[in-house]
C-alpha cells in the first residue's frame, strides 16, 4: 500500500544519521591535503557507503521493463569483470579504511588530488597502473597520495571537523571553501537578477556570503540523504512550523515557498531584470483596476498572505472512470497562503469575480459557453467557484472539463485551486506536507507513479511529439519512469535557516 | 498502346531501380529510409504499391492516439501529431492524400476556433479519403470545421448564406465556369438549416427551405445529400478532381488528354478515390520522364522528406515549427484555395531558411535528430565514396557528374574533419542541389 | 562617433556589377534580386494596450486637462514644450529633441469614425485600416501585407518582417507573402552546419551552388536560379553586417533587442521594407503615473538608439518609424488613479519626416461621451506613409485618403 507522505515526512523530521561502529580515523588522510584545495570529500568507511547504496538500488523494481532490468544487470556483470571480482572486495583492497579527494582550482583548469589507505596495496598499485596511467602516485606509511603529493600542507583541512563527521557516518562528508571559491572565480555569475534569483534566494545569498559549505551525505536502510549547510544568513520573516499530520487525502507533491511576494511586487528591481520589472508593473496596473480605488492589490491583497506561500499537487478525485471523463486525468493544484487580514478575502473574491467575467467574454469570442460562476459555502469556508458548461460534442470531453476553477477561503487560508474539492480539502486540512520552517519541496512516489499510470497514453504521446518517438518506445519510457518513482517512497528537499547557518537537506527513500 | 494510364512494365532497359522507387515514394508518401528502399527494389513494383498502399487491414488503426492528440484542444499539438502520423509512415498513400484532402477543402482554425474539430476533420480524410468519393463529400458536407469555415452556420431559409454552395461547385467539385449563379443559389437554399451545434453537425428542420430547387437546370433537389448526388455524377466533376490528382501526383500543368483519361478511370472505378490513384500510380504517364522531378517540394515534403529519407527520429512540434516558418502551417491554410504551391512556394529567402534549417538539423540545433549523422557514413572512406552515400540517401544515387565533383570537393574539405561534422556538411551539401527541391 | 567613417555597404551598382560576374544569373533575376532604386523602411512600432496619448503629448496650457485629472496631471512638471501649447511627457527627453531638430514630428488626434473600445476590435482595426469589417477572418490581411504584396516583386528578401514575436501580427497577414517573424537576423544569412556561421564565399558548397547551372529541365533551372539568387542575397547580407557595428547603445531591455535587430535589416539594405515593432504593457487602468512613465522611458531610449544607429550608418534619410497604439484612453482619470480605455490619440513619426507638430490641439470642451474626437482619420497617415514608401496608397486602403503630409516629400 502507498504510505502516506505525511508519515513519512514526520519519518524524515524525526530521523537521525545512521552511525557506525569501529570506523577508521580518516584524520591522516586529511592531513595530506593540499592548503590550495577549496572542495574536500571524505568517506571514512567506502565498504559499508558501496553496501548501502547497493541495497537502496537492488533488487531493482520488479515494473522495470524486462530489457532495462537486463541492460542494468549486463552492466554490474561488465563492472565486476573489469574490477576483477565484487565491487565489495575491490574497493577494501584499493581503499579500506577511508578514502580523501580534494578539488584544487590551478591556472590550467582544476586538479583532482587523492589520498587513500589501502588494505592491498598490490591491489592499489594495480589499479593505479590500469586506470590512473600518468597519475603521480607515491606510497607512504600505508596511505596511497595520488596526485601531487609535494604541495603545500600546513593542516588547514585537519582543523575542520570533517575527520570527525566522517567517522560517524555510514557516507561521505564534504566541505567547500566557498570564499576561496568567489576570490578564485569572482561572484559575477552569481549577482545576475532575475526571476530564479528570487526563486532560489535563500541559496543564491548563501553562496554569495557564507564562507563554508558543509555536505554531508548518509545512506542507510532505505534512506539516502544528503544535507548543506552554508554558514550565512538571510532576511526574511520568521515562520511558525507546522506540525506534520495525516492529511485525509492524498498529496502527490508540495512545493512551499517561504518569501515575502508583496515586497517582490513593491520593490521589483531589487530582484528582477529590466524586461521582468517591467511586467510586474504592467501586470500591476491591470491588476489594481480590477477592484477599483477601493483597494490596492498588493498592500491590502498580498501583503495580508504572508510568507509561505504553498502549491499542494493531490492526486486526482477517483471519478467515475467512464468514456466521459476527460482522457487526461489531471492532478488538482492548489494554491495557498494564510490570511493576516480578513479583509483581503473580499478584495481576491472581487477580483477574481472579475477576471472570471473577462475569461468568460473571451471565451465568448471564441464561440466556446461560459464557465458558470457562483459563490459558494458550507460551514467552513466560503469562496467563488467556476464550474464548466455541461460538455457535449463529439468525442471524449477536453481536459478542461476537468476543472472548475476556485478561490476558497476556510481555516484561516486562501486558496486558489484548480477543483472545488481540492480547494476545500487543503483549507479544510489540519496539517499539510510540504509545511514546516523554510522552503520546500516534497515528492511522493508511489501517488507520482499512479498519476503516471493513468494518464501514460497522454505521457506517451508527448514524447512522440516531442522527441520523435514510436509508440513503443514511448510507452516503454513512460512504464520505466513510473517504475522508477514507484520505487521511491518519497523525496523532500528542505532549505531552512538555523541561526545564522543555511541548511538544504535531500532525503530519498526507497519504497519495496 | 497510347493509353497513358496503362500499367507501366519494367525492361532490361527501364528497370524498376531506386530511382523508380524513390519517385514512387515521393510522390505516393514522404520518402522513406535507404534500406526500405532497396528492399523495395528487390521486391518489385507491386510490393511497392502494396508498402504505400497497405490493405486497410494491416495499417494501423488511424485515431490510435487521436483521444490524447486533442485533449488539451490545441491546434500546435494537433499539427505536430499530424506530422509524428506522417514520420511514421504506416500508410504513406494514405497520409499523403490526407494531406491533398487538406489542400482540396482547405479549412482554417483561425476561424473555425475549435481544433479538436480540425483535427477530426483530418481524421475523416484518414479514414474516408481513399473510398468513394461520394461518401467523402457527403462526409464533408456534414463536417463541423467546414461547415463553421464557410458561414454554413448562418445559411437559413430566411437569409441564405450562398458562401459553402459556392466553394462547393468552385474549389471541391467543378471549378469555375461548370455552373451558374443560379445553381450557387439553388445549392445554398438545399443547404439551409445544416448547422452545427456542440461541436457535431446538426440539423435545424425549421431552418430549412423546404420549397422545390432544381439544380443544373434538370435536377430537382431538395436537401444537402441530393446536391452530393448530382453534383458528383457530373462529368466536369471528375475532369476537376483528375485534373487536381494529376497537379498534385504526376506534373503541375497536366495535359487535357491525360485528365480526360483519368476521369474515364475514375468514372468507371465507381468514384472510387483509392482505386483510380492505384491505378494512375502504377501508370506509364506516373513513370514517364516527363514526370521526373518535375514538382518542387513542399515545406512538409522538403522537412519531413528529409527525416525519413535519412531514416533519423526527430521531434514532431519543431518539426511542425520549421515547415510553418517556410510557409505551410498545416490546419491555417493561406486562404480557401489552399496552398499556392509549386514555385510560390520557394523564393531566395525560403531557400534560404530551407537549407539553414537542414544545416540545423544535421548539427543537431534544431529538431532533436537521432542518430547523428556519421552514423550514415559508418564504412565510407573517402570523399568520392562520402559523396555517392550522400547522393544514394537523399537523391536515390540520381545526380549527373558536375553535381557529383561538386559533392565530392565538399567531402575533399572536409578531410579531418570529426565524422558528424563531416556527414553534416556533405549531406548539408547534397540538400543544397536543385535536384534536392524537387519531388 | 558619428565622424567615423561609414562602413562599406555594397551600393546597388557595386551590386550589380558583382552580380553580373555570376554566370547563372540573369538580368531579369537582378532586378529582382535588387531594390529598383528605392530602399525605403517603414517600421511600425506599436505600443500595445492603448497608450494614454494625453499624458503622452500633454496639453499643459489647457485648464480642462489640470481638472479631468487631478493626480495624473503630475507629469507637466519636466515636461517638454512643443510649442503649441502642447507639450511631451518628461521621459521622451530624447524624442522630443528630435522633434525640435525636425527630425521627429507629433500628430495630434488620430482615430477613425465610431471609435471601439475593445482592444482586440480596435487592434484589428488599426491593422487591417478598415474599421467597418465586420469581424476578422481567414481572408482578412493587413495593411503592410497588402503593401508588401506591392513590394514582393522587387526583392529578393523579404519584403516585411515582425521582429521579437512568434506570431505574425495581423497587419502583416497576405494572402500572397509570407512575411516571417524574425528573432535573429542569422536567419537570412546562408549558415554552414559544423559552425553555424556564415558560409564563405570560396567554400566548395557554395560553388556547388553557383555550379548547379541550367542544364536540366525548366522547374530545375527555377530552382538553381533562386538557389544562387539565395547565396547572393546572404553574401550580400553577410557583408553588410560584417560592417555592421552598432553605433548607438541599444538598451538591454526587449524592445531595445528588437529594434536593434530592426537596424540591422534596415542597414544591410538588403530588401526588407517593411518591420513591425511592438511594446505591450499600456492599458494602464490603475496607478498609471510610474507604469506610464517607465513605459515611455523604455520607448525614448530604445528608439532613440535605433534612429541613432542607422543613421550612423548613413540610412537615416531612408527610414520612417510610425508609432501608435490602438486607441487613447479617456480624458477624465478614473478612481484608481489610473485611465480607461478611449479613443483618439496622437501618433509620433521619426525619420525622414517633416518635423514638428501637425494638426489642431485636442479640443477638451467638445468631447464624444468624455472621449477625445479624431481630426485625423489615421488612414490618412497610412496613404501618407505608403507615398512616401512608393506604394499605390489607393489599392492598400481601398479607398483614397488625402495624405496626412508628415513623411518627407519623396
Amino acid at each position: 500500500m502507498v504510505r502516506r507522505l505525511s508519515v513519512l515526512a514526520t519519518l524524515w523530521l524525526g530521523g537521525v544519521v545512521g552511525t557506525a561502529a569501529a570506523q577508521a580515523d580518516p584524520s591522516p588522510l586529511l592531513a595530506l591535503v593540499p592548503d590550495d584545495a577549496v572542495a574536500v570529500v571524505v568517506v571514512a568507511a567506502p565498504v559499508p557507503l558501496q553496501r548501502a547504496l547497493a541495497a537502496l538500488v537492488e533488487p531493482l523494481p520488479a515494473e522495470l521493463p524486462d530489457e532495462l532490468r537486463a541492460q542494468v544487470g549486463l552492466g554490474l556483470v561488465a563492472l565486476r569483470r573489469a574490477l576483477g571480482g565484487p565491487v565489495g572486495a575491490w574497493l577494501e583492497g584499493v581503499a579500506g579504511g577511508g578514502a580523501v579527494l580534494a578539488w584544487r582550482p590551478a591556472a590550467t583548469g582544476p586538479r583532482w588530488w587523492g589520498a587513500l589507505r589501502p588494505t592491498d596495496a598490490a591491489a592499489a598499485a594495480a589499479f593505479c597502473d590500469a586506470r590512473l596511467p600518468g597519475v603521480r602516485r607515491t606510497l607512504r606509511d600505508g596511505l596511497l597520495v595520488l596526485g601531487d603529493d609535494t604541495a603545500a600542507t600546513t593542516g588547514r583541512w585537519p582543523r575542520t571537523d570533517l575527520a570527525a563527521r566522517a567517522a560517524v557516518t555510514v557516507g561521505a562528508v564534504a566541505a567547500v571553501d566557498l570564499a576561496a571559491l568567489r576570490d578564485r572565480f569572482g561572484g559575477a555569475a552569481l549577482a545576475r537578477q532575475d526571476a530564479r534569483t528570487f526563486a532560489l534566494a535563500p541559496i543564491v545569498h548563501a553562496l554569495q556570503h557564507a564562507d563554508w559549505l558543509q555536505l554531508q551525505w548518509t545512506a542507510a536502510g532505505d534512506r539516502t540523504e544528503l544535507v548543506a549547510t552554508a554558514a550565512a544568513a538571510w532576511p526574511q520573516a520568521t515562520v511558525v512550523p507546522v506540525a506534520a499530520g495525516a492529511p485525509s487525502f492524498e498529496v502527490l507533491a508540495a512545493l512551499q515557498l517561504d518569501r515575502d511576494v508583496a515586497a517582490l511586487l513593491r520593490e521589483p528591481e531589487r530582484w528582477l531584470d529590466a524586461d521582468g520589472v517591467q511586467a510586474v508593473r504592467s501586470f500591476l496596473s491591470i491588476a489594481d483596476g480590477l477592484d477599483g480605488p477601493r483597494s490596492s492589490f498588493v498592500d491590502d491583497l498580498v501583503a495580508q498572505l504572508p510568507a509561505p506561500w504553498s502549491l499542494h499537487v493531490l492526486a486526482a478525485s477517483p471519478g467515475d472512470a467512464d468514456d466521459d471523463a476527460p482522457p487526461i486525468e489531471l492532478p488538482e493544484f492548489v494554491l495557498s497562503a494564510a490570511v493576516a487580514d480578513e479583509r483581503a478575502v473580499a478584495v481576491a473574491l472581487r477580483a477574481a469575480g472579475l477576471l472570471a467575467t473577462i475569461a468568460n467574454a473571451e471565451r465568448a469570442q471564441r464561440g466556446q459557453a461560459p464557465f458558470l460562476v457562483r459563490t459558494c459555502r458550507d460551514e467552513q469556508g466560503h469562496g467563488l467557484c467556476a464550474e464548466p458548461p455541461p460538455w457535449r460534442g463529439p468525442g471524449a470531453p477536453p481536459t478542461e472539463q476537468g476543472l472548475s476553477p476556485t478561490l476558497w477561503y476556510g481555516g484561516g487560508r486562501l486558496a486558489l485551486a484548480s477543483t472545488q474539492r481540492a480547494a476545500r480539502l487543503v483549507c479544510s486540512a489540519a496539517a499539510l506536507p510540504g509545511n514546516g520552517p523554510g522552503d520546500r519541496l516534497v515528492l511522493c512516489g508511489p501517488l507520482l507513479a499512479r498519476a503516471i499510470t493513468a494518464n501514460r497514453d497522454v505521457l506517451a504521446l508527448a514524447r512522440m511529439l516531442d522527441e520523435g518517438e514510436d509508440a513503443a518506445v514511448a510507452q516503454r519510457f513512460v512504464a520505466t519512469f513510473a517504475a522508477v518513482a514507484d520505487a521511491i517512497a518519497g523525496v523532500e528537499v528542505a532549505v531552512t535557516q538555523d541561526g545564522a547557518a543555511t541548511r538544504i537537506a535531500l532525503t530519498a527513500e526507497r519504497r519495496r | 498502346m497510347s493509353d497513358p494510364l496503362a500499367r507501366w512494365e519494367p525492361t532490361a532497359r527501364d528497370p524498376f531501380d531506386l530511382a523508380k522507387v524513390g519517385h514512387l515514394l515521393r510522390r505516393a508518401g514522404h520518402g522513406a529510409p535507404l534500406r526500405t528502399r532497396r528492399e523495395l527494389v528487390r521486391a518489385g513494383l507491386d510490393a511497392a504499391l502494396a508498402f504505400v498502399a497497405p490493405p486497410p487491414a494491416e495499417a494501423a488503426p488511424v485515431d490510435l492516439l487521436l483521444r490524447e492528440a486533442i485533449a488539451f484542444a490545441d491546434a500546435d499539438r494537433v499539427r505536430a501529431y499530424r506530422v509524428w502520423l506522417v514520420l511514421q509512415g504506416a500508410h504513406p498513400l494514405r497520409e499523403r492524400t490526407s494531406c491533398f484532402w487538406h489542400d482540396h477543402f482547405a479549412t482554417g482554425n483561425q476561424k473555425v476556433q475549435d481544433p479538436r474539430a480540425m483535427a477530426l476533420q483530418l481524421a475523416t480524410f484518414d479514414r474516408l479519403g481513399l473510398g468513394c468519393f461520394d461518401d467523402l463529400l457527403r462526409a464533408m458536407c456534414r463536417d463541423p470545421a467546414l461547415l463553421r469555415w464557410l458561414d454554413n452556420d448562418l445559411n437559413t431559409a430566411r437569409q441564405p448564406n450562398e458562401n459553402f454552395a459556392r466553394e462547393l461547385f468552385e474549389l471541391f467539385t467543378l471549378g469555375r465556369g461548370a455552373y451558374g449563379e443560379a445553381d450557387v443559389r439553388e445549392a445554398a437554399r438545399c443547404f439551409t438549416g445544416w448547422h452545427v451545434r456542440d461541436g457535431v453537425f446538426h440539423l435545424q428542420p425549421h431552418l430549412h427551405d423546404g420549397g422545390p430547387k432544381r439544380l443544373f437546370g434538370t435536377h430537382d433537389v431538395r436537401d444537402g445529400d441530393d446536391v452530393v448526388a448530382a453534383v458528383v455524377a457530373r462529368p466536369e466533376s471528375a475532369r476537376f478532381l483528375a485534373r487536381r490528382w494529376l497537379q498534385w501526383f504526376v506534373h503541375p500543368e497536366p495535359d487535357d488528354a491525360d485528365v480526360a483519361a483519368l476521369a474515364a478511370v475514375y468514372e468507371r472505378s465507381g468514384r472510387d478515390i483509392g482505386a483510380t490513384l492505384r491505378t494512375l500510380l502504377q501508370s506509364r504517364l506516373f513513370f514517364a520522364a516527363a514526370a521526373w522531378r518535375a514538382k518542387i517540394k513542399s515545406p512538409a515534403e522538403f522537412v519531413i522528406g528529409t527525416v525519413r529519407l535519412l531514416g533519423a527520429r526527430a521531434a514532431p512540434t519543431e518539426l511542425a515549427v520549421a515547415m510553418a516558418s517556410l510557409g505551410e502551417t498545416w490546419l491555417e491554410p493561406p486562404s480557401v484555395e489552399g496552398w499556392h504551391r509549386e514555385r510560390a512556394w520557394l523564393s531566395p529567402a525560403a531557400w534560404l531558411l530551407r537549407s539553414n534549417f537542414v544545416a540545423d538539423l544535421l548539427a543537431g540545433r534544431r529538431g532533436k535528430l537521432r542518430p547523428s549523422p556519421a552514423t550514415w557514413f559508418a564504412g565510407v572512406d573517402g570523399p568520392a565514396q562520402q559523396a555517392r552515400a550522400a547522393v544514394l540517401l537523399l537523391l536515390d544515387g540520381e545526380l549527373d557528374r558536375d553535381g557529383q565533383q561538386h559533392l565530392e570537393a565538399v567531402a575533399r574539405a572536409q578531410a579531418g574533419a570529426p565524422p558528424d561534422i563531416a556527414a553534416a556538411a556533405v549531406l548539408h551539401a547534397a540538400t543544397c542541389l536543385p535536384e534536392y527541391q524537387l519531388c | 562617433m558619428l565622424n567615423e567613417p561609414s562602413p562599406p555597404i555594397l551600393d546597388r551598382r557595386a551590386f550589380l556589377q558583382l552580380c553580373s560576374a555570376l554566370p547563372f544569373v540573369q538580368p531579369r533575376d537582378l532586378a529582382r534580386l535588387v531594390p529598383a532604386g528605392d530602399d525605403r523602411v517603414l517600421l511600425v512600432l506599436e505600443l500595445v494596450g492603448g497608450n494614454d496619448g494625453l499624458n503622452t503629448v500633454i496639453p499643459v496650457d489647457d485648464a480642462r486637462y489640470a481638472a479631468a485629472r487631478p493626480t495624473l496631471a503630475a507629469v507637466r512638471r519636466g515636461a517638454h514644450a512643443l510649442g503649441d501649447g502642447t507639450a511631451l511627457h518628461p521621459a521622451l527627453g530624447r524624442l522630443h529633441r528630435r522633434v525640435q531638430d525636425g527630425q521627429g514630428a507629433v500628430l495630434h488626434g488620430c482615430g477613425y469614425p465610431a471609435p471601439d473600445r475593445s482592444h482586440f476590435r480596435s487592434r484589428d482595426i488599426w491593422h487591417t485600416a478598415a474599421p467597418l469589417l465586420p469581424r476578422v477572418d481567414a481572408r482578412t490581411t493587413g495593411w503592410l501585407g497588402r503593401a508588401a504584396e506591392q513590394l514582393a516583386a522587387a526583392t529578393a528578401g523579404p519584403p516585411a518582417v515582425a521582429v521579437g514575436g512568434l506570431e505574425v501580427p495581423l497587419l502583416l497577414r497576405s494572402e500572397r507573402v509570407a512575411a516571417p517573424s524574425v528573432r535573429r537576423v542569422e536567419d537570412f544569412q546562408w549558415l554552414s552546419p559544423a559552425t553555424a556561421a556564415p558560409i564563405e564565399a570560396a567554400a566548395p558548397v557554395r560553388r556547388l551552388v553557383d555550379g548547379s547551372g541550367t542544364r536540366g529541365g525548366a522547374v530545375r533551372d527555377f530552382v538553381a536560379a533562386t538557389a544562387q539568387q539565395a547565396a547572393a542575397l546572404a553574401d550580400q547580407l553577410t557583408q553588410a553586417l560584417r560592417g555592421y557595428r552598432p553605433r548607438a547603445d541599444h538598451p538591454a531591455t526587449a524592445l531595445g533587442r528588437d529594434l536593434q535587430l530592426a537596424a540591422q535589416l534596415t542597414v544591410a539594405g538588403f530588401g526588407t521594407r517593411l518591420v513591425h515593432a511592438s511594446l505591450g504593457g499600456f492599458d494602464t487602468h490603475a496607478r498609471q503615473l510610474a507604469t506610464h512613465a517607465a513605459l515611455l522611458a523604455q520607448l525614448d531610449a530604445a528608439l532613440d538608439a535605433f534612429l541613432q544607429d542607422v543613421a550612423a550608418h548613413g540610412a537615416g534619410d531612408r527610414l520612417v518609424v510610425l508609432v501608435h497604439s490602438e486607441f487613447g484612453r479617456r480624458v477624465a482619470e478614473n478612481a484608481s488613479q489610473g485611465t480607461d480605455h478611449g479613443a483618439a490619440a496622437p501618433v509620433l513619426v521619426f525619420g525622414a519626416v517633416r518635423g514638428g507638430v501637425h494638426g489642431p490641439v485636442p479640443d477638451l470642451q467638445r468631447l464624444d461621451d468624455g472621449d477625445l474626437v479624431a481630426t485625423t482619420d489615421f488612414r490618412c497617415v497610412y496613404a501618407d506613409l505608403l507615398q512616401w514608401l512608393g506604394v499605390d496608397a489607393a489599392a492598400v486602403l481601398g479607398g483614397a485618403f488625402a495624405p496626412a503630409g508628415v513623411a518627407a516629400p519623396r
